[in-house]
């Protein structure tokens, strides 16, 4: 079996019929083929729920592609597959997170991880995790879609079933919140 | 050290958020086909379950069905003495549905 890049380009048109024509595949209850969209996305997701949750999410990321697999035939081709899956792991995350916090009684609107680490990354130590710490989930979440990954406002919103404005200010305010981080780091 | 400016800020905040290149997880693409096969076999077994419960419950359904049209029978009314026999045609009828039923979900 060849060796499958990991981050294929997205907008890579032939990238895009091949996930397509495998999605048909999978429709189809063909699991091979869901294993080579497996192999083709995992790395991105797992990236993207990892950075949004701010800790190790395979198992999110495992239930996402279980999900994937068992609404293959809801895919249409509307936008990419990548965008598809990621848009479940969004979701997934988010009800994981309510579960967790409605669990733990926290008050609402208070963001869990807001209040780790308040310290400015020193500039040898500057690392996502670090900077994404101090970031609400949504932000880390917009800004890792739009910057790191790639994605336009556009389908970021998409991605995460959020108005383009809010995308948009969501990420105004994560990549203002960012480049005082950073600037901090760097004038120490 | 200056702190980044505006252009130098989306090519150091892409170069920190960037997905990790290299191959395809196999060994995380097996879990994943694990988890889909685990939840395929949980599937079918709560159809199997639901499935049973429908049987047993039809014939239930039916025993008590039985059991009314028997215990309003005349021809009958003799042997429902003291001695109970009224219930032996009733409960035969249990038996030979529920030997029905099973025969049928084993087919």
């Amino acid at each position: 079996m060849p060796r499958l890049p990991r981050n294929a380009p997205l907008r890579d048109e032939a990238s895009a019929d091949e996930d397509w024509a495998l999605s048909q595949r999978v429709a189809g209850g063909d699991r091979a083929a869901f294993q080579l969209l497996v192999l083709r996305h995992e790395g991105r997701l797992r990236a993207f729920l990892s950075r949004a949750a701010g800790c190790d999410a395979d198992d999110l990321a495992q239930e996402t592609f279980v999900r994937a697999w068992q609404r293959a035939g809801e895919y249409r081709g509307q936008g990419s597959y990548a965008a598809w899956v990621m848009g479940i792991g969004w979701r997934l995350f988010l009800d994981q997170r309510r579960t967790a916090r409605r669990r733990e009684g926290l008050a609402a609107g208070e963001e869990v991880t807001t209040a780790t680490d308040p310290r400015p990354a020193s500039d040898a130590a500057i690392d996502a995790d670090r900077l994404l710490a101090a970031l609400a989930p949504q932000e880390r979440a917009a800004l890792t879609l739009c910057f790191g990954h790639g994605w336009s406002h556009g389908e970021a919103a998409a991605i995460m079933g959020v108005p383009l404005g809010t995308l948009k200010s969501l990420v105004l305010r994560a990549r203002a919140k960012a480049q005082k981080m950073i600037g901090e780091g760097a004038d120490r | 050290m200056m702190a980044p400016d505006d252009r130098n800020m989306d090519a150091t905040l892409a170069a920190l958020l960037a997905p990790p290149e290299g191959p395809g997880d196999r060994g995380f693409a097996a879990g994943v086909e694990r988890a889909i096969a685990a939840q395929a076999a949980y599937a079918r077994a709560r159809r199997r379950f639901w499935r049973s419960f429908a049987f047993e419950a039809l014939a239930v359904a039916a025993l008590l069905a039985a059991l009314w049209l028997l215990s309003s029978t005349p021809l009958l009314a003799p042997l429902a003495g003291t001695a109970h026999w009224g219930l032996a045609p009733p409960l035969l009828l249990i038996l030979l549905l529920w030997f029905g039923t099973q025969r049928w979900r084993q087919t």
